[in-house]
């Protein structure tokens, strides 16, 4: 078995939320883990999908200056200069 | 040199929505501070769009995406060169605006785990790519010059 070694104070906390749950820790960690994972899987093809649509947008010309659209939202709420 | 930031409409409807539901939900001067760190951030990305790292998204393209945070928006650009004039602002925001009730935005507190409502975590995410001298984006079209 391959060891990885964390922080003492990770481990106190991944302890303490162990017992307060009545779980084991290694399993605790091993759900926290995947849990977050999968997260930054979803996040990251999120992301690709979300350049994708942009990219889309300037190929097709949709675009115009940001300096514009920020002139626009600085009058529609009333933003001082 | 600075560069001409041009934003994409997809963007634009993400700032908006940010800012929108920042001041019908925020007293204060919470959505003005957000708007002035979304104003920095462009500037910033104007005079300085290569000091960032490639963003773990970069691989997944032809064209280079940096990443960064400044504030008010996370973001994306491409590497600097002196004969790059030209960016877009793309949007993630997928991922970062949705309204508070949605699961992303509830992934996002989650991720975050501060229940601030301040531009650091509740930033746009952005990205953006750059044009050549010509005018075409680094990536190139069909009708551009540059295909990478």
């Amino acid at each position: 078995m391959e060891l990885i070694p964390i922080k003492p104070e990770r481990k106190a906390q991944l302890e303490e939320y162990a017992q307060q749950h009545g779980k084991d820790p290694a399993v605790v960690l091993d759900d926290a883990l995947a849990e977050y994972l999968e997260w930054e899987r979803r996040d990251y093809e999120e992301s690709v999908e979300a350049v994708r649509r942009g990219h889309g947008d300037v190929k097709a010309g949709r675009t115009r200056p940001a300096a514009e659209f920020l002139e626009e939202l600085r009058e529609k709420h009333g933003f001082a200069r | 040199m600075a560069l001409r930031v041009e934003i994409t409409e997809e963007a634009e409807r993400d700032a908006l929505g940010i800012l929108d539901w920042l001041i019908s939900r925020q007293a204060g001067e919470t959505g003005l501070r957000w708007f002035q760190g979304l104003e920095k951030a462009i500037a910033s990305l104007a005079t300085f769009p290569g000091r960032c790292p490639l963003a773990p998204e970069n691989e997944a393209f032809s064209f280079e995406m940096h990443t960064c945070s400044t504030g008010a928006a996370r973001m994306f650009t491409a590497c600097c060169s002196p004969w790059k004039a030209k960016r877009f602002i793309f949007s993630t925001s997928g991922t970062a605006i949705a309204s508070p009730s949605a699961s992303k935005n509830c992934r996002l507190l989650k991720k975050h785990r501060s229940p601030r409502l301040d531009p650091e975590w509740l930033g746009a995410r952005v990205k953006s790519i750059v044009l050549d001298e010509s005018g075409w984006p680094r990536w190139g079209t069909a009708s551009g010059p540059a295909l990478y």
